[in-house]
């Protein structure tokens, strides 16, 4: 491999020539007419950012638009399933109750009518039964019946 | 520079970190940036297209395709380069898309006003003829002595600028030199 070279050092300015040059290529625009030019540059300077500003906005909306139109999507088809289901477990658990209480009637009914039936042989009043079945009217009908067992 | 002093602020920050305030949206960034660069690229415009109107339009839309372009500039890289070489090809292709108005007679007359007639006379001569042997270089190496000798850019820039070796730049200063160099020693004798 070869060494590298070293840069060589920047020719000297020619302050002559620079001279020369200048005044072959006229006198530079005034100061005046440079400032009217920068005025025009700032003025489209302003308008290109204003523009990309309102682009950005747009643009970051747009992109977010599909992502939020997906979420939105997807949170229906989840909202749809999750109701779905949440329907089809409240039908099932009416279904469950009414059936269970139906049940229930239809085998809670025996004992009432047996007790009823029973106390009605033995010939009880209707107290009696009333006392038997719910407990007696007064508040002592449980000491009463410890004391008596 | 131009009329409006701009704030301390734009004047102590480099290039890059005004680079870097306008990609951020910052309009007074960039308009230090213009001042900064404006009057040398006024004078490598004018010189690419020989009249001052063609040079401020040229000026203009070079500007106004840098900020276009800067979101995708690398500022680990210097602005100026990147930006006259920008300035130089938009102004080439202006070259040769449109034709372009005549070039005014725009000479410095204001330095000679204390001159004898015969003086003004002779140093218009000694001017035209100059102009005339800057005007035969090859484009390239007219560019290159300019760039160098008037506008202070370093071979380096130059050559980033222009899109070649900075030997190549190099090459071309020397040899542009010798010419001018040799008509202005004729043109004193």
């Amino acid at each position: 491999m070869f060494p590298r070279q070293p840069t060589p050092p920047e020719p000297e300015r020619d302050r002559r020539l620079a001279r020369a040059i200048r005044e072959s290529e006229g006198p530079a625009p005034s100061a005046a007419r440079l400032e009217l030019l920068r005025v025009r540059i700032a003025a489209g300077t302003a308008a290109v950012l204003e523009r990309r500003r309102e682009r950005t906005w747009w643009e970051w909306t747009t992109h977010w638009a599909r992502t939020e139109v997906a979420l939105a999507a997807a949170a229906s088809i989840l909202a749809a399933v999750i109701g779905g289901a949440a329907t089809i477990g409240r039908g099932e658990i009416i279904a469950d109750t009414v059936a269970a209480m139906s049940a229930s009637v239809s085998t809670s009914r025996a004992p009432v009518d047996s007790v009823v039936t029973r106390a009605l042989a033995v010939g009880a009043s209707s107290e009696q039964v009333m006392n038997a079945l719910v407990g007696p009217a007064n508040g002592e009908w449980l000491l009463g019946e410890a004391v008596a067992r | 520079m131009t009329g409006s002093s701009p704030t301390d602020e734009t004047l102590v920050a480099d290039d890059r970190e005004l680079v870097e305030r306008v990609k951020g949206g910052d309009a007074t960034a960039y308009d230090a940036l213009v001042r900064r660069h404006l009057a040398r690229a006024m004078r490598i415009a004018r010189r690419l297209l020989g009249n001052v109107e063609d040079a401020e339009d040229l000026v203009q839309e070079a500007f106004m395709r840098a900020l276009d372009r800067l979101g995708s500039f690398d500022t680990t890289r210097s602005f100026a380069p990147w930006f006259y070489k920008l300035l130089i090809n938009t102004g080439l292709n202006a070259r040769k898309a449109r034709a372009l108005r005549a070039a005014e007679p725009e000479r410095g007359d204001a330095a000679w006003r204390g001159a004898s007639p015969l003086e003004q006379t002779e140093r218009k001569e000694i001017r035209e003829r100059f102009a005339a042997a800057l005007a035969a270089l090859p484009p390239r190496q007219r560019l290159v002595v300019s760039m160098f000798e008037v506008d202070g850019l370093s071979t380096t820039e130059i050559a980033e600028s222009l899109g070649i070796s900075p030997e190549t730049v190099r090459w071309h200063h020397h040899q542009a030199r010798q010419t001018l160099r040799a008509t202005l020693a004729a043109l004193r004798s």
